[in-house]
């Protein structure tokens, strides 16, 4: 279910944004620091409008591995969460909302509020704030620190509101202080298209393998397959092997041994690992930050080719940022060319106190394309 | 039928300076960089190139949409042919502007060659300040009794309007160095730039 339109308040550099005209594949440009990863991370978190544990993860933007973590990870202290909220301002509650092709309203609020339950110190952290004074008492005592949890208040596309709360460990429920607590009002289930996040740090390779390894029974991995050989006539069939203990994925060529795929390059690992993201969200979201990375330009125009099958066939929505002007190009270039012109270009700038977007129609990029004109 | 060939595709150019001067097409863009740099205000006003008259609403809304735009530009000037209308040329004008959506604080400034109000071109202002010119009165006479003789003759008949096209070629083909467009004759000096003909344009120019 496609995305139709977005908006943003009090989220990371955004006071307000709203953003409509989202077709299929979606490049979002913009200098440095205008909130292009932001906006991804606002709509992977709207996707998941039950998992608070998402908002943490990316308090920890650029600590982590290259995918938005679904777990929980370390919450130490609630200043990590301030980030998310515009001039962290953290009791100006973060909203997002979405409208979907099929015309549903889905709403999300973030909000920290006072703890109903008390937390406690680590030791370790105690024995930190205490070094000197000799204290050797190391059981359970009370924080210092201010008592908060992070709520999300979903409301569905009937109306239906959902709480979901994540509370850092508390006393007496021996929930080590590093995971979160979860704990939901309503049993109904979010009904939201799943979304998948691909951050700019690669993915490790066992991890591909992993997420490779969940489509090998289905049709998708032919599709995959399929699309590949566009690019690399050679390839019979990619293949899971495990190296010291760790899988990752080979490239059957006709050759005898399987090849490691690393060892094709890095633009058909980039190629692979995307492709392998958008069959593992069939009818969702994709976000992908810097989509050109580890890609040539002269490749660009096949990946785009490549990218498109994929998403259609998985009835797929991409949204992606990107620096490049080439890569704007090649896509542009694809989807002229193509049956349906499938492209949305959305630059991000920076005002004095906000964010603004400007959306592309296809006119405008043709022109700016063609004459030089700057859309980055 | 001619041969495909393979060309670069253009690269981003960011705006760099305040005032922005659309012209139609290249050889315009050559004129008005070469007559700024004869006013000393070469510096001050970038010029590009719109293409063809019928890229103009699209080309301006794109300008207008690009950050560097929003951040540096507070004057636009807009620069094409009359052709044969003077005042329809200047209402498309107008409509592309329209629908760009500038912003409030960004001057609008027009002008029609050959000077507002006549039918006519680039080449039709060229030629006017070639004949009044008194060093070059003589080759514009020259130019002249070349396309009637070629009229009396049956040859051809120049048209009304477009026909200072001819007569601007002729004119240049008496220079060393043939094969010019107006532009590139600019930049060489060809033009009297001193020529009262060319006083309109160099006010509009000094007010962007």
């Amino acid at each position: 279910m496609l995305l139709k339109s977005f908006e943003i308040e009090n989220f990371r550099g955004f006071r307000r944004l709203q953003l409509s005209g989202w077709p299929r594949i979606n490049l979002i440009s913009g200098k440095n620091n205008t909130g292009k990863t932001a906006l991804l991370e606002a709509i992977y978190l709207q996707m998941g409008p039950l998992q608070p544990q998402l908002a943490t993860g990316f308090a920890h933007r650029g600590e982590g591995s290259g995918t938005a973590p679904v777990l929980p990870m370390g919450l130490r202290y609630f200043d990590e969460w301030r980030d998310l909220f515009f001039n962290q301002a953290i009791f100006n509650p973060i909203k997002l909302s979405s409208v979907l092709a099929n015309e549903t309203q889905h709403t999300l609020n973030i909000l920290l509020r006072e703890a109903q339950v008390q937390l406690i110190e680590p030791p370790s952290r105690r024995e930190e704030q205490s070094s000197g004074s000799g204290s050797s008492d190391t059981g359970p005592a009370t924080t210092q620190e201010p008592n908060l949890e992070l709520v999300y208040l979903y409301t569905n596309s009937s109306g239906s509101n959902i709480e979901t709360v994540a509370t850092p460990s508390v006393v007496g429920t021996g929930i080590p202080r590093e995971r979160l607590a979860i704990t939901r009002n309503n049993p109904k289930r979010s009904d939201l298209p799943k979304a998948t996040f691909l951050g700019t740090t690669r993915q490790p390779r066992w991890q591909v393998a992993e997420s490779f390894s969940e489509l090998l029974d289905t049709e998708h991995r032919n599709s995959i397959e399929a699309i590949l050989r566009r690019l690399e006539p050679r390839l019979r069939e990619i293949e899971i092997r495990v190296t010291a203990r760790r899988p990752e994925l080979a490239a059957n060529i006709g050759l005898g041994p399987l090849v490691p795929l690393r060892m094709m390059g890095e633009g058909i690992t980039r190629l692979v690992e995307i492709l392998v993201a958008i069959y593992r969200t069939p009818g969702g979201i994709v976000l992908i930050d810097e989509i050109e990375n580890g890609l040539h330009y002269s490749v660009l125009g096949d990946v785009w080719k490549a990218i498109a099958i994929g998403a259609r066939d998985a009835g797929v929505q991409l949204m992606s940022t990107t620096h490049s002007w080439e890569c704007i190009r090649a896509a542009h270039n694809f989807f002229a060319g193509d049956s349906e012109y499938d492209l949305g270009l959305h630059r991000l700038d920076r005002t004095a106190n906000d964010v603004v977007a400007v959306t592309y129609d296809r006119k405008t990029i043709e022109a700016s394309l063609n004459t030089g004109i700057e859309v980055r | 039928m001619i041969p495909s060939v393979a060309r670069p595709e253009p690269q981003p150019v960011p705006i760099t300076l305040s005032r922005l001067l659309l012209t139609e097409g290249v050889s315009p863009m050559h004129f008005c960089e070469a007559i700024l740099r004869h006013i000393d205000l070469a510096p001050q006003v970038e010029v590009r190139s719109f293409g063809g008259n019928t890229d103009l609403a699209t080309i301006l809304k794109a300008f207008a949409e690009s950050s560097e735009f929003k951040a540096l530009v507070t004057s636009v000037g807009i620069i094409r042919d009359a052709e044969g209308d003077a005042v329809a040329a200047r209402r498309l004008v107008d409509a592309a502007i329209e629908n760009a959506n500038l912003p409030d604080h960004v001057r609008r400034s027009v002008f029609i060659l050959p000077d507002n109000v006549s039918p006519g071109m680039i080449e039709t202002l060229c030629m006017d300040a070639v004949r009044q010119h008194a060093p070059l009165a003589e080759a514009y006479n020259c130019v002249q009794s070349f396309f009637t003789c070629l009229q009396e003759s049956g040859v051809f008949v120049p048209h009304p309007v477009r026909g200072a096209k001819n007569r601007a070629q002729a004119f240049l083909a008496t220079k060393a160095d043939a094969q010019m467009f107006p532009g590139i004759a600019a930049y060489r000096g060809f033009w009297p730039w001193d020529s009262p003909t060319f006083d309109t344009l160099k006010q509009f120019l000094r007010s962007l």
